[in-house]
């Protein structure tokens, strides 16, 4: 017997879902693999929501298997899987104390009383709400914060095989969600569990994830590490929805040139199938911006058209040509040394490998 | 596997998957066996399928109906209507002011205390009401005539027509009224050409749900109007419970819910669905 | 305010008269020595005499009975067919739910002497069962109503976390779901009882000899002699008990 390689905690084969006539998920396979934050990442409607609800099993796929931990789990109700979950709006129990919300599976599993007590102070430790504030309070009595860290602990106090995050953190303010998105990461290093979190912000996913799947409108785009992901995107897509990235319009003129409306792009040598009309992609903070420029591969002269100030770093949208603009993105004190105002003649300019894709029209 | 999936997507085809609706079952049952074959076999009586003895006769007749047509019924049944439309008409008159100045004219406080003092009525069963009326209308010798029983019906359905009507009021846009007299008309404009048409559809829900029961009533008709007043519900009861005339008190019944399914396709058909 | 709004003011006030004199009346006279309107001298004996009545009691027994059976009954049949119908999904759904609503559209009378004709076709014995069976298969509807539109609004993802947390439909349904729709549970037994406690029209269709509830009991008495201080009495409680059970409906239906 070959055993191939570590058992995968999620495997996802073909999963194909409608609703009606409407295609939500279409072929859709992926591996998640032991002790990983894998992170599912597309904008609203792109049905990565349904993918956690099947692996859930809350929604039966039409076509496809789901596999935990190798057993084929497909056609099997929710509370015979052992997956936890946390949902958007978190369902905590309202009738229940945060104690009896937190032990509520433990009861299922009829296990004994002392046991249950110990379990829920650990796991009230671990999420950091000490048991003897919390444990006897009703949940409507506990703020937002609070309520989400009951949810965890709720969660991940049956030792589930996998945990399944459902957007948990959108409802929360600017600071609070910084700081609960390393207590997540910080959670999942230490309790070894996967989490597989789904969202639509490329913060959270780019910050917290292992591996990321990017998806969009039922189909998986790319899987990859968050630098893969963000530094070498597959297509326009996944350039264009993580991060902010230009889209140069041009032609491949051979292996190695690019040509577009403000002359030649030296490029990276590309094997690709992409012949003719081809669009160039480059991150704003790529491209170098100065009164003169020397060195790089690629230099242009250009006008400011704009500035947008976004606190620490700023958006300099340069003219380029007739119909194309880069945004390029600046740190404030460049833009002071430099006294780069609207208007100016400005050049700028970048290396063959800072381009991070071709991709077709 | 295979053959569990197969399942699955046949029975998921259907909608029959999990036990939702296996619950629905008992209910169910309980309504066809008691609510809806009743109904089926006051048919079979009013046509003659289910004779004397209950006797099974293959052969239905119309012979009942044809009783139930005669020029005395058909008497009773436009007197019904007709006492009908006088109680929906008075109780219309009647409620809309009461509707127009809780709703709009009264504070908030008071709206309140007032609507309830409105719905408070409405809790207590026609019979009670009934009754009610009838110790003042005994005292004031006025039992046992017309006019009591007119009085009787406007008393219990009362409260019919406040309710609809405030709910349908109370929602007014009171910028449109603001925006009316801006424009320069005067309030009795403003009432004829912006409240009036607005409030149509409180008007049509309250007449509805006065005129329709109103047509079958028969507690009022009897406990205030005694022998000298008789409607479909009178007579109904009479052929019922005095006579035990079955069949022809089956065949009323069905002219009796053609008469309401009309008035129901009438009012579809020209003011638009229904909203129960 | 103008001249309009304050005679719609006392318009309004005098409906509202209108609407309460009766009712005022009925329970003032009952505390009346004489009985009618004219002279007055507070007394209970009507009130007491009434609780001598033995046919009193009886009914009063009878419609008790019938009417804890037909809110326990109709909310056990109504709760679960409205949980049923909101989780299921077929195109049959709302074709399910019209066969819930018929019964609230059509006139009383018409359902009673169906009822009737089918007990009298099935030598049905007519009395305490025959009015239960009435009472219970319209409340049923009342209920499906009410506890849908309860349960349209309860928050699935609650009964999914149980779920996802180890539960099994049962279970969920038991810890999660019951708890969470107690109210609106209440509320329909509430709903329930009233109308039977109240029920006239199906009751005197379907009632046999010797089984009487207390509007059969008003409605023989007030037929027959017409207006009395028992009655009065007895219509006075009646009152306070309809007030009542209104009143903690509406609070319950509230939470």
């Amino acid at each position: 017997m070959v055993i191939w390689k570590l058992e995968y905690d999620v495997e996802l084969i073909n999963i194909t879902k409608k609703y009606g006539n409407t295609p939500v998920l279409s072929n859709i396979s992926l591996n998640v693999e032991s002790n990983e934050f894998f992170s599912i990442l597309g904008p609203s409607g792109s049905g990565k929501t349904t993918i956690l609800r099947i692996i859930a099993g809350l929604v039966k796929p039409d076509d496809g298997l789901v596999k935990i931990k190798g057993v084929d789990v497909t056609f099997l109700p929710p509370y015979r899987r052992r997956v936890g979950m946390i949902f958007q709006h978190l369902a905590l129990f309202p009738h229940l104390t945060v104690f009896e919300n937190i032990a509520y599976s433990l009861r299922i599993m009829k296990i004994p009383e002392n046991e249950i007590r110990r379990r829920v102070k650990e796991y009230l430790e671990i999420v950091n709400l000490p048991a003897e504030i919390y444990a006897g309070r009703r949940i409507n009595q506990l703020s937002g914060g609070q309520q989400q860290r009951v949810a965890i602990a709720r969660a991940l106090v049956m030792e589930p095989k996998v945990l399944l995050l459902d957007e948990p953190l959108g409802s929360l303010d600017f600071k609070l969600r910084q700081h609960m998105m390393l207590e997540l990461k910080r959670l999942q290093r230490t309790v070894g569990t996967t989490f597989i979190y789904v969202t639509h912000d490329q913060e959270e996913a780019l910050i917290m994830s292992d591996r990321i799947a990017v998806l969009n409108n039922g189909r998986i785009e790319q899987i990859g590490s968050p630098s893969e992901i963000y530094g070498k995107p597959k297509n326009r897509f996944v350039a264009s929805f993580i991060g902010e990235a230009n889209f140069i319009n041009g032609k491949l003129a051979g292996d190695e040139v690019f040509v577009c409306s403000f002359g030649y792009v030296k490029i990276p040598r590309v094997n690709t199938s992409l012949n003719g009309r081809a669009v160039l992609s480059i991150r704003p903070e790529r491209i170098r911006i100065g009164l003169s420029l020397e060195g790089l591969d690629n230099i242009y002269k250009g006008e400011i058209e704009e500035k947008i100030y976004t606190g620490s770093y700023v958006y300099v949208k340069v003219k380029v040509s007739e119909d194309t603009f880069l945004k390029c993105l600046v740190p404030v004190v460049d833009i002071e040394n430099l006294g780069l105002e609207e208007g100016m003649n400005v050049a700028i300019g970048w290396n063959k490998q800072d381009i991070i894709g071709i991709f077709e029209d | 596997m295979e053959f569990l999936k197969i399942k699955m997507k046949i029975l998921s085809r259907i909608g029959l998957h999990g036990t939702s609706l296996f619950l629905l079952f008992p209910p169910l049952v309980f309504l066809a066996i008691f609510f809806y074959i009743p109904f089926i076999i006051a048919f079979l009586y009013s046509i003659g399928i289910i004779g004397r003895d209950r006797v099974i006769n293959i052969a239905p007749t119309l012979s009942y109906f044809i009783e139930a047509l005669n020029p005395l019924y058909l008497k009773v049944v436009a007197n019904s209507l007709y006492i009908a439309a006088i109680t929906t008409i008075s109780c219309l008159i009647i409620a809309y002011p009461v509707a127009y100045y809780i709703a709009l004219k009264a504070s908030y406080k008071l709206r309140n205390l007032l609507m309830i003092a409105v719905i408070l009525p409405y809790w207590i069963s026609f019979l009670l009401r009934t009754y009610a009326l009838m110790t003042i209308l005994s005292s004031l010798n006025m039992l046992f005539t017309y006019h009591a029983v007119v009085i009787g019906m406007i008393y219990d359905y009362l409260p019919f027509m406040i309710l609809p009507l405030y709910v349908n009021l109370e929602k007014l846009d009171r910028s449109l009224l603001e925006a009316s007299y801006t424009l320069g008309a005067s309030p009795t404009k403003t009432f004829l050409k912006v409240t009036l048409p607005l409030s149509l559809q409180g008007i049509i829900a309250g007449c509805i749900l006065v005129f329709v029961p109103a047509t079958g009533e028969f507690i009022v008709p009897y406990m205030l109007g005694g022998v000298s007043v008789t409607t479909i519900g009178t007579l109904t009861w009479d052929l019922f419970l005095k006579f035990h005339n079955w069949w022809r008190g089956a065949a009323l019944s069905i002219i009796y819910i053609f008469i309401i399914l009309a008035m129901l396709i009438v009012y579809v058909k020209k003011i638009g669905g229904i909203e129960i | 305010m103008s001249l309009t709004d304050n005679l719609m003011k006392i318009h309004t006030i005098a409906i509202l008269l209108f609407l309460y004199a009766p009712i005022a009346i009925v329970v003032l006279s009952s505390f009346n020595e004489y009985g009618g309107l004219s002279s007055f001298k507070f007394t209970t004996r009507w009130y007491e005499s009434l609780l001598q009545n033995s046919t009193v009691w009886k009914a009063f027994s009878n419609s008790l009975l019938v009417a804890i059976l037909c809110a326990l009954i109709s909310v056990i049949l109504g709760f679960i067919s409205a949980y049923g119908l909101v989780r299921a999904n077929t195109a049959f759904k709302s074709s399910i739910e019209s066969i819930f609503y018929i019964p609230i559209i059509i006139p009383e009378i018409t359902e009673a002497l169906s009822l009737l004709l089918f007990y009298n076709l099935l030598s049905f014995p007519l009395g305490f069962i025959s009015v239960l069976i009435g009472h219970t298969a319209f409340s049923i509807s009342f209920v499906f109503v009410v506890s849908k539109a309860r349960l349209a609004g309860f928050d699935r993802s609650l009964e999914e976390a149980s779920m996802t947390l180890g539960a099994n439909r049962l279970q969920t349904f038991i810890k999660i779901t019951l708890p969470l729709s107690a109210p609106g549970i209440i509320a329909s037994m509430l709903l329930s009882f009233t109308l039977s406690w109240d029920d006239f029209i199906k009751t005197v269709f379907t009632t046999g000899p010797g089984f009487q509830t207390i509007p059969l009991v008003i409605w023989s008495q007030s037929a027959r002699g017409g207006v009395s201080p028992e009655l009065n009495a007895l219509t006075s409680l009646m009152l306070v008990i309809s007030i009542t059970l209104s009143y903690l409906y509406v609070k319950m239906i509230k939470r």
